[in-house]
């Protein structure tokens, strides 16, 4: 790409981002938000969960590249987790995940933080 | 003393600013950098005679109140403010004068069923304070969708008690009109002399364009003295003589009292009686300083080279189409901008990779950007006598950049 780069927008993370396969309603009961502190982008999180397993994990609302990428990453990694176990991820494990760890800054942190934050509200 | 343009060499007012190395700060309607001059007056008072104010006798408490009752003598001149026309206090900071501005209107003035007017353009500080009075008090609060004289015209009536207005937007890049709107509100007699209490918010204002607080004429005029060079940590309001009656402090304490029984206190005299407790004489020290530092530019010659500075801005902008930018046509000094697609704060963080330092989200002026963005938050650029054409080159260059490499949807 003309030799751009960027330490925070690696093309991993772009490519998650040109894929949001999780961004879509789940038609159930089990959903919570919560806006984003630094800019007020809200994003959702839809649970279905079948015998205290989350079978299914989405995501909706619009945000900023690390707001989604982090919203998809922890959809698709509580998929067969009880809602108690897909409560303890922590931002630690997202930033593990999307292979980010010390390169974000703290207000830039909140982004990543609010998916982690709607769920802990269901 | 104003020096002739031509004797200005922009390079060397670069390099006053020492945090500018290697830096293209773009976010001075956030707050502004500081010059050496400053900073070193800041390391005089410490290194030289610092000591606290209005309370000793010796020779450092002397200099430093000496020092601290000079800066308000230097923001009046500044400013154009006459000893018949009216005061200036220090709080800690504009939100905070804005605050205590609502608490005394509300303490001492409005009443079940008057009105409020704010403007859409206000940032948090001028809306917030006034929407809870409003609550608390059972007021009408209504919305100023446009700012310009046949709108005032409209809108003001009997009931009208409070106008709070923005001088200069930190999100359009607006200056509206204040002079005009002031100028009706002061020669109509249902709401002249205090009847409609008119709060200017000047913050984006002072240090950027030339203000005749007597000529404007308000009831109050806030500012923040960080956005003009200082530092932190202090608010400056103007009080006009004609509203004196409604003036009654919101803070009680240490230095605004001349006299304290067990359950009363004689106030000391406007405007010391707004400033309980120990001021920020650092910071006012540090205005004085910055205000001498405009002042041997010339505020003309600041208003100008920030047009110039705009004018190349706009062009540069208006050449890509994929930049929505707000008030384009007109806008003085601040810019806001969106891209289709690219989030306001990747925006930012990815000039920030390349050292472009720009501001991104809804600037403390939430209400405003829903209504002028569809909800969807802002990239902005602001401008001082610091930067120069090679700053805004580099903004252009990586929002090139930034558009070509996060442009995925």
């Amino acid at each position: 790409m003309d030799n751009i780069s960027s330490d925070i927008y690696k093309e991993y993370i772009l490519s998650i981002y040109s894929n949001l396969s999780n961004k879509r309603e789940i038609n159930t009961k089990t959903v919570s938000f919560e806006y984003n502190p630094l800019c007020g982008d809200k994003i959702l999180i839809f649970l279905f969960v079948e015998n205290d397993t989350i079978k299914d994990a989405s995501f909706s609302g619009d945000g900023c590249i690390l707001s989604q990428v982090s919203a998809e990453i922890l959809t698709e990694s509580i998929k067969g987790m009880t809602i108690m176990e897909a409560k303890e991820i922590n931002l630690e494990y997202i930033l593990k995940k999307l292979d980010l760890e010390n390169l974000i800054s703290p207000s830039r942190l909140k982004c990543i933080e609010v998916a982690i934050n709607a769920l802990r509200k269901i | 003393m104003n020096k002739n343009r031509n004797e200005i060499i922009w390079k060397d007012i670069k390099s006053d600013f020492p945090i500018l190395n290697n830096v293209t700060y773009l976010d001075s309607a956030s707050t502004s950098q500081k010059p050496t001059v400053v900073i070193n007056k800041i390391n005089e008072l410490y290194t030289k005679y610092n000591a606290n104010i209005h309370r000793g006798v010796y020779i450092f408490s002397e200099k430093t109140t000496a020092e601290y009752e000079s800066s308000k003598e230097k923001v009046k001149k500044f400013l154009n403010i006459s000893d018949a026309s009216g005061y200036i206090a220090y709080t800690l900071n504009a939100t905070y004068a804005l605050n205590q501005i609502a608490r005394m209107m509300e303490e001492t003035y409005l009443n079940e069923g008057d009105e409020i007017i704010c403007s859409i353009y206000e940032h948090h500080s001028n809306f917030l304070p006034w929407i809870e009075v409003a609550k608390r008090k059972h007021l009408n609060l209504k919305i100023l969708y446009e700012v310009n004289i046949e709108n005032i015209k409209k809108t003001l009536n009997r009931k009208t008690k409070v106008l709070a207005l923005t001088h200069f937007s930190n999100v359009t890049g607006d200056i509206f009109d204040i002079g005009e709107i002031l100028d009706y509100v002061n020669n109509t007699e249902y709401l002249n002399n205090g009847k409609c209490i008119t709060v200017i918010d000047g913050t984006q204002a002072v240090g950027k364009i030339k203000i005749d607080i007597d000529k404007l004429n308000p009831s109050f005029y806030v500012f923040s003295a960080h956005k003009v060079f200082s530092p932190t940590g202090l608010g400056v309001y103007y009080v006009n003589k004609n509203i004196e009656n409604k003036i009654k402090p919101v803070n009680y304490g240490g230095d605004m009292v001349n006299h304290v029984e067990t359950n009363s206190c004689i106030l000391k005299e406007m405007p010391y009686m707004l400033e309980a407790g120990t001021q920020n004489y650092e910071s006012a020290i540090g205005l004085k300083s910055a205000i001498e530092y405009i002042e041997n530019i010339g505020i003309e010659n600041v208003e100008e080279r920030l047009k110039v500075l705009s004018d190349y801005l706009r062009k540069k902008v208006m050449n890509l189409d994929y930049i929505n930018a707000i008030n384009i046509e007109k806008f003085f000094d601040v810019l806001s901008f969106s891209i289709k697609g690219i989030h306001s704060h990747d925006i930012a963080s990815f000039l920030s990779e390349r050292n472009v330092f720009i501001r991104a989200g809804y600037h403390c002026a939430e209400p405003l950007v829903s209504y002028i963005n569809h909800d969807e938050s802002l990239a902005r650029v602001s401008l001082h006598i610091y930067n120069d054409f090679e700053d805004i080159d580099k903004f252009i260059d990586s929002i090139q950049d930034c558009y070509k490499y996060l442009k995925i949807k």
